[in-house]
């Protein structure tokens, strides 16, 4: 730990900076800020503040910003998840200081103007809002989170607009999120050394200095939870176990056992979500309510009997690799101990036709 | 068996830097074997998984109105029989089916290649069904295609696009068939279809990721038996001017497609007509980037919410293509306003389109021709889909060049003979009664004075 | 046509050359008297014609509270016109509250216009 705050204050930043670069034309650089829904001030400012990046800045609009990167040959991208925010871009290589420069201004020289909130950001985050709830699977997901973790992890991904935020509320978590220790720069397909020099160049040095929100405690996991919802369209019906680090192992292989060839039950989608110091694995079944039922009956049936799942780590292993090319920040799991599963207490979610949709107890 | 011929395309850098940052060349490595199978790979040193299939020219186009779906139906078929055994060997088995080719492949670890070769040996070249697992893909087959009809109605937009501008050719018909075709298949119809079309001259193994192209090239010579033989000939398609209307005012929305007849893929207009499909690029009302784009068409429709969303495309197939849009619009009354703006804008192709928007069509057809390959898979997609249909795949290079030698009078004149005062095929559904008469829209291809 | 852009700019140039200034401004002084709005209740930038888009978007960018006096102003003095009545003398706007309310918001979209005309007729130079 002191080498590294050697090491970077010689550099003049207090930035986390890392890059691999590789053959081919595209880079990809990400600014990962611990600022996701887990570290929210209020329910959903997370989403807003994540829909406010790339609008106008003091440097240059948010047009001209558009305008220049089409004619340069790259794409913004600004996502959020429990953990954090990110702001990407993608471009071809040669255009790493344009890029640089402008994501930096993005964290150090939003505007945040009074009529972009309710002209731009408010309409785009209720699109990001309706287009998620459309999927019932997502319902299931939030409500899940919400009864493993309460707040923190619980808290809600997007803005609803149940709690108002105020721009001045935007711009305050703004200040404190967007700060020297509290981001992290990822490149790749790029030179670490240029990537450097660039970033010290840019705004990001200017950024002030706070302290990282990353969480370094458990939070409390909360179990035996039910809540149901009566919804039209297709039926879900949803399995949660809020997991320790230490036991991401066993649940990636789980995972990858029920959703492949190698369980006989059906499920439409089970995976581990892994946040800094927790996890939560969610199992989800869909379709007609009459159908859910009976499979979900099976699923729970076979869990709390105990299922060997070694046949599945090779898979695991596999899937976690496809994970890893594809993720800003891999998690390293290794699968190769991994035997068997027992369900233990869960929470469970059941959404859509409700009267013919069985109860956990029921499970 | 012999290695014929090891050719490889190493990429050149055209680009003049800014500045000196340090990159390095992916190749595209093709081994031509003596039976008539191409291995062709694409190593990426950052790439933890290791992608392994085979593409079969075997899609669609190889079917005919009787068997329609066939090619879909057996691609199911193999991957949910062969998705077991895969799983217990660490792998991930996947197929997919388009108009002119089907895949087959792996992906897994490096260290798992042999036995991948081997299942894709067993199952995909040496066919092994049973009349139960055909009965119930088949069952399995013909709900997903309704499910297709029933949600997907951009899907069946485009599927109808192309069943009415190539009539009564092979692009006609449905990529996944129909639920009436489909369940009147049986096994010896899979059987004969892959009889038929798997050989040796139809098929190329394709890998990428973490792999090595002698490696794969060993496996193949030592492993995968596929019969001799040539492909079956396909029709050449043919484009009609025409239109195919499934109104349906119990649907939220409106869904319009229209195209006129595009490039193949081998034309030598192939990037001039992606550069002018990119020009309008793609539009999402809802998106706060979309009143930014430099399109002066996204003017117009977002001020006045014409679309909700509406994507321009250049489909190329062996012989034929599209070159058009498709939207879906909840403001169902101004339909005509959204068609007659976008088919005016179309028409200053031929007569005022400018430097800057051609410059910007082109910048952002690179963008999206390298960033699609994001994974070993796309990779393998994009190779094994060129190979089988022009023989070879342009390097990253080799298509900036072609991108860079496309200007405004390209532009102009190539859409002077393909969109001026051209036929037009038109595909619709949903709340669609606002939509233009078939010569209303005809005449906005051209104008009478400018 | 004269943008807001284009009157502030050449009002900025009056008030830099004394000359001018020194003629220009009681001479302002004395339409603004006869012109008689402040009498009615009325602030300069109430009278800035308001059917076109710039105007409109200005004005739904107003915080609430100016949006809501500016009603309040408009009111009173339509009511005073049709009674044939000027407001009693302690409720005419005085010049120090005849602030320009509306104008940096038509400054702003006029300046994001012309941002948007230059970016849509750029050229690209190889």
């Amino acid at each position: 730990m002191l080498s590294r705050r050697l090491a970077t204050q010689s550099r003049g930043y207090a930035t986390k900076v890392s890059a691999k670069d590789f053959p081919g034309k595209v880079s990809t650089l990400t600014i990962k800020v611990n600022a996701g829904s887990r570290y929210a001030t209020k329910d959903g400012i997370s989403h807003l503040l994540s829909r406010f990046n790339f609008q106008n800045t003091t440097a240059r609009s948010a047009l001209r910003l558009t305008r220049e990167s089409e004619l340069l040959g790259g794409e913004f991208s600004s996502t959020i998840d429990r953990d954090s925010i990110y702001l990407s871009a993608k471009f071809l290589k040669e255009g790493l200081p344009y890029y640089v420069n402008a994501l930096s201004d993005v964290l150090y020289k939003t505007s945040f103007k009074p009529h972009e909130f309710p002209e731009v950001v408010l309409p785009a985050a209720k699109y990001d809002l309706s287009k998620a709830n459309a999927s019932p699977i997502f319902k299931a997901d939030e409500l899940l989170h919400s009864l493993s973790f309460r707040n923190g992890l619980g808290n809600p991904l997007y803005y609803d607009g149940v709690q108002k935020i105020s721009l001045e509320e935007i711009k305050e978590f703004a200040n404190k999120v967007y700060t020297k220790e509290n981001i992290e720069v990822i490149g790749s397909g790029i030179n670490e050394a240029d990537l450097n020099k660039f970033i010290s160049e840019s705004s990001l040095a200017q950024l002030p200095t706070g302290s990282s929100l990353s969480s370094s405690s458990v939070p409390k996991f909360y179990q035996g939870a039910e809540s149901r919802i009566r919804a039209s369209g297709e039926s879900v019906a949803a399995i949660a176990v809020p997991v320790k680090t230490e036991e991401f192992a066993t649940f990636e292989v789980f995972s990858a056992y029920l959703t492949s060839a190698l369980s006989d039950v059906v499920v439409s989608d089970a995976k581990l979500n892994k946040y800094s110091q927790a996890g939560l694995f969610t199992l989800f079944v869909k379709g007609d309510a009459s159908q859910v039922s009976e499979n979900i009956k099976k699923v729970a049936l076979l869990l709390k009997s105990g299922v060997d799942i070694s046949s599945a780590s090779g898979l695991a292993s596999t899937k976690l690799a496809l994970a890893s090319e594809a993720s800003v920040v891999p998690h390293q799991v290794d699968v190769s101990k991994v035997k068997d599963f027992k369900l233990g207490k869960f929470n469970y979610v059941a959404i859509g036709d409700i009267n013919n949709l069985p109860f956990a107890d029921e499970l | 068996m012999l290695s014929a011929r090891t050719s490889s395309v190493t990429k050149n850098s055209v680009l003049n830097f800014k500045r000196s940052i340090a990159t390095s060349y992916s190749k595209t490595q093709f081994t031509s074997l003596s039976n008539g199978i191409t291995v062709a790979t694409e190593s990426n040193p950052a790439a933890k998984s290791a992608t392994l299939g085979l593409w079969v020219g075997a899609g669609s186009t190889s079917e005919n109105p009787y068997n329609n779906g066939v090619s879909n139906f057996l691609n199911n078929t193999i991957v949910s029989g062969a998705s077991k055994e895969a799983a217990k060997l660490g792998l991930q088995f996947g197929g997919q089916t388009a108009k002119e080719f089907s895949a087959y492949y792996t992906q897994g670890l490096k260290s798992s290649l042999p036995q991948a070769l081997d299942l894709l040996n067993a199952k995909v070249s040496s066919l092994d069904l049973t009349s139960e697992s055909v009965l119930k893909q088949r069952e399995l087959t013909t709900k997903a295609i309704e499910h297709f009809e029933e949600n997907d109605h951009a899907g069946r937009v485009l599927e109808h696009l192309h069943a009415t501008a190539f009539q009564n050719t092979p692009l006609a018909l449905p990529t996944r068939g129909t639920v009436e075709t489909v369940s009147e298949l049986i096994q010896s119809d899979l059987e004969s279809f892959h009889r038929k079309n798997f050989v040796s001259s139809n098929t190329v193994v394709v890998a990428s990721g973490d792999v090595k192209h002698e490696d794969v090239v060993e496996l193949v010579e030592k492993k995968l038996k596929i019969q001799t033989g040539s492909a079956p000939e396909i029709a050449e398609a043919k484009f009609l001017g025409s239109e195919v209307r499934l109104r349906d005012d119990t649907l939220p929305a409106a869904w319009v497609s229209i195209a006129h007849q595009g490039e193949a893929l081998s034309s030598p207009n192939y990037y001039v007509a992606k550069v002018a499909a990119q020009i309008f690029g793609d539009y999402n009302y809802h998106e706060p980037i979309s009143r930014n784009l430099g399109v002066k068409l996204t003017g117009v429709v977002g001020e006045n919410h014409l679309a909700d969303t509406y994507n321009h495309f250049s489909l190329s197939y062996k012989s034929g293509g599209l070159w058009g849009f498709a939207t879906e619009t909840s403001n169902v009354q101004i339909l005509d306003d959204l068609t007659h703006f976008t088919l005016k804008e179309w028409n200053r192709l031929s007569v005022s389109i400018t430097e800057t928007e051609v410059a910007r069509g082109k910048q952002l057809l690179k963008n999206k021709v390298l960033f699609e390959l994001s994974s070993p898979l796309a990779v393998a997609n994009d190779i094994g889909s060129s190979v089988l249909a022009t023989g070879r795949r342009a390097s990253a290079d080799e298509i900036f060049a072609q991108i860079d030698k496309v200007d405004v009078s390209s532009i102009k004149k190539w859409a002077g003979s393909r969109l001026w005062d051209q036929d037009i095929a038109v595909a619709g559904t949903g709340q669609i009664e606002d939509l233009f008469d078939y010569m209303r829209l005809r005449n906005e291809t051209a104008l009478l004075r400018w | 046509m004269a943008t807001h852009t284009s009157i502030v700019k050449a009002g900025d140039f009056i008030l830099r050359t004394p000359i001018l200034k020194s003629i220009f401004v009681p001479t302002a002084k004395f339409f603004i008297n006869q012109a008689g709005y402040r009498e009615l209740g009325l602030k300069f930038d109430d009278l800035i014609f308001d059917e076109t888009p710039v105007t409109q978007k200005a004005l739904s960018r107003l915080p609430s509270k100016e949006i809501y006096a500016r009603n309040f102003r408009t009111l009173t003095a339509a009511q005073s016109a049709i009674t044939h009545h000027l407001l009693p003398k302690d409720q005419w706007v005085k010049p120090e509250e005849d602030t320009p309310y509306l104008l940096p918001y038509l400054l702003e979209i006029e300046a994001e216009l012309a941002e948007r005309e230059e970016l849509d007729n750029i050229t690209v130079s190889k």
